[in-house]
């Protein structure tokens, strides 16, 4: 049915999704013989992710993912794949509409099963990473601004701390932050502040990160006191904006 | 993204230029297409919106769905911060508009017409479980081909529970968003109570977009207090009737003031027919028993005219497209003026095409 899901109508393609979708859940006992067949022959998954790059049928490939990735077997499955990576591209593509059904899907993988992600993140956090920046620093306004949300999401999550702990002593990684703080856009500022603040509340900063904010204190300081001062009713993130202050403030005293 | 050419800036009459600053509409067309078709683009800067999910899942569903009577979305593009999505040109504007130009209410036929294709829109949806919850006046746009279309899905959803895959009977889901359409919401789900809701809400919508389109204005609009006054007496059980001098009282003449006096002796002359009556009240009965289904109304006689001309949607639209096909030709410049005459023509002539039809 998926391999010629590009030559049906329209309609036909939505039946299909349904009667895909049904038989995941067709239960027989305990087991799922649907989800069993899907975990002996793989190539299901690769498949329906390949749906993507056609985009006639990509929506319904993308319906069809998410439905499998609420089982976390498939979910480990599409994880520890080399098709995982082709999110990354996905993710970017010109076609609004095909691009945030990616990053639907993108995001369900990396937080239905939060411990399988978490394993999986501390497994590849070189690659994941390194390739997670490039979205950050993508053209695309829309994969800018939610790929920095999910970041955000993923680092304070408290099944990711290890994940977190390392990826805030990486001093590239704070640079890229203070960069993406300095973004014209003022939603990309308000999501890189939250995971800026990270660093800065990090009460063990290793040397090259302190070193970066000391050499920016008075600036930061600065900018973050006019930083979205019309944001006056949110009291959680004027707290947490004067805490930050406090903080770079009283970085200085700690290396006297 | 550069293959569309803007043509016009199109602005809602009545709209103050600050308004839609940050969400521009314009008339563009096709560069790469020969026949010249006409579109709207809409530009919306995500930068102003919190929550990108909400634009995400309007345009998943236009994705998602495929009708005659169904608006649809033919591109989707970001440049910078600015979402553009380009939809088929309906000349006619919206039902508000519609009111705009006929601020005493449109002709009988032309509401029938309105609700003969808007019941196809709501069948089609309905064989896929979603119901729509936003059927409203603004959301109704008339094209030059007589075709109506449903717009806005962002308030959708679907039967089928994402829990357990199951179709639910009744739902029991109150978004913060739905308070958008409060005039046109059906007492049950303004309720919110145990019994939940079902496809029964999207025809009191639908009941009480034709009694405005029929009265002139929104049965709960300008009430004393507001929404509170709506609200209770939807709660009370009061029912949206419409306005012809069966239903004129002598309390409603003795309270008419200068303003309205008009209004009242345009109602005095006026008498729509017994179906339409009957149409409205089953409806918009506020218990649910009474209320018809979709499938109830598609056999109604108040839309069985249009119904005789074919029981395919298909040809009905094309029936209407020659209907109507003398005028398209027609430029329209300015929007509010000719609305209104190509309007009262099409109901000439629809009424005396239908008429040749009776024999």
């Amino acid at each position: 049915m998926i391999n010629n899901l590009g030559r049906v109508t329209f309609e036909d393609r939505k039946e299909i999704v349904a009667i895909f979708n049904n038989l995941l859940r067709r239960q027989v006992g305990t087991k799922y013989p649907a989800v069993d067949h899907i975990m002996q022959r793989p190539v299901i998954l690769f498949k329906l992710i390949e749906g993507y790059e056609n985009a006639d049928i990509a929506l319904n490939c993308g319906m069809m993912l998410r439905e499998c990735i609420r089982v976390q077997e498939l979910a480990e499955i599409i994880l520890k794949s080399d098709e995982f990576y082709k999110f990354f591209d996905y993710v970017q593509k010109s076609t609004f509409d095909i691009a945030s059904d990616a990053f639907a899907t993108f995001k369900d993988l990396l937080t239905k099963h939060k411990s399988l992600c978490a394993e999986f993140l501390e497994l590849n956090y070189d690659l994941f990473f390194s390739k997670y920046r490039d979205l950050l620093n993508s053209e695309n306004y829309v994969t800018r601004r939610q790929s920095l949300k999910l970041l955000g999401e993923l680092l304070l999550d408290r099944y990711n701390f290890s994940v977190m702990t390392k990826y805030i002593t990486n001093p590239d990684n704070l640079k890229q932050q203070m960069n993406l703080l300095k973004e014209k856009s003022k939603n990309i500022q308000f999501e890189a502040f939250h995971v800026f603040k990270i660093f800065v509340a990090n009460p063990s900063k290793p040397k090259a990160i302190s070193d970066i904010l000391l050499r920016n204190r008075d600036k930061l300081i600065e900018f973050l006191t006019s930083f979205h001062t019309d944001r006056t009713d949110d009291e959680q993130f004027n707290d947490e904006k004067a805490y930050l202050i406090k903080q770079i403030s009283e970085l200085k005293e700690i290396k006297a | 993204m550069l293959n569309y050419r803007i043509l016009n800036t199109l602005r809602r009459p009545g709209l103050k230029a600050d308004e839609d600053q940050n969400c521009g509409s314009y008339l563009v067309c096709d560069q790469r297409d020969k026949s010249k078709t006409k579109y709207v683009m809409k530009i919306i800067d995500l930068e102003d919106f919190t929550n990108l999910n909400d634009f995400i899942r309007d345009i998943l569903w236009y994705k998602q769905l495929n009708h005659q009577n169904l608006m649809s979305l033919r591109d989707c593009f970001l440049i910078d911060t600015k979402l553009h999505l380009v939809k088929p040109y309906a000349s006619f504007g919206s039902c508000t508009d519609l009111l705009f130009a006929h601020p005493f209410g449109v002709r009988e036929q032309l509401i029938a017409h309105i609700m003969w294709q808007l019941l196809q829109a709501l069948r089609y949806l309905q064989d896929r479980h979603v119901m729509h919850r936003g059927v409203s006046s603004k959301n109704i746009y008339l094209c030059d081909d007589g075709r109506v279309l449903l717009d806005n899905f962002s308030h959708c959803i679907s039967m089928i529970s994402p829990f357990d895959g199951r179709l639910r009977r009744q739902i029991y889901d109150y978004t913060d968003d739905l308070k958008d359409e409060l005039l046109y919401l059906a007492p049950e789900i303004i309720f919110q109570n145990a019994e939940g809701y079902n496809f029964k809400s999207d025809v009191y919508s639908l009941g009480s977009v034709a009694c405005e389109l029929a009265n002139g204005s929104n049965a709960y609009l300008d009430m004393p207090f507001g929404h509170l006054s709506m609200l209770y007496a939807k709660v009370q059980g009061s029912e949206p009737i419409l306005l012809d001098q069966t239903q004129l009282t002598d309390e409603m003449i003795a309270l008419s003031d200068e303003n309205s006096s008009a209004y009242v002796e345009e109602i005095k002359k006026r008498r729509y027919s017994k179906e339409f009556h009957s149409f409205v009240k089953s409806c918009v009965s506020t218990r649910l028993e009474s209320r018809c289904t979709v499938d109830d109304l598609l056999t109604h006689p108040f839309v069985k005219h249009p119904r005789k001309i074919s029981n395919d949607p298909q040809l009905v639209a094309e029936d209407m497209a020659k209907l109507l096909g003398s005028y398209k030709d027609k430029q329209i410049t300015q929007m509010s003026t000719t609305i209104d005459q190509i309007l009262d023509r099409s109901n000439n002539e629809y009424n005396s095409i239908n008429l040749s039809w009776e024999f």
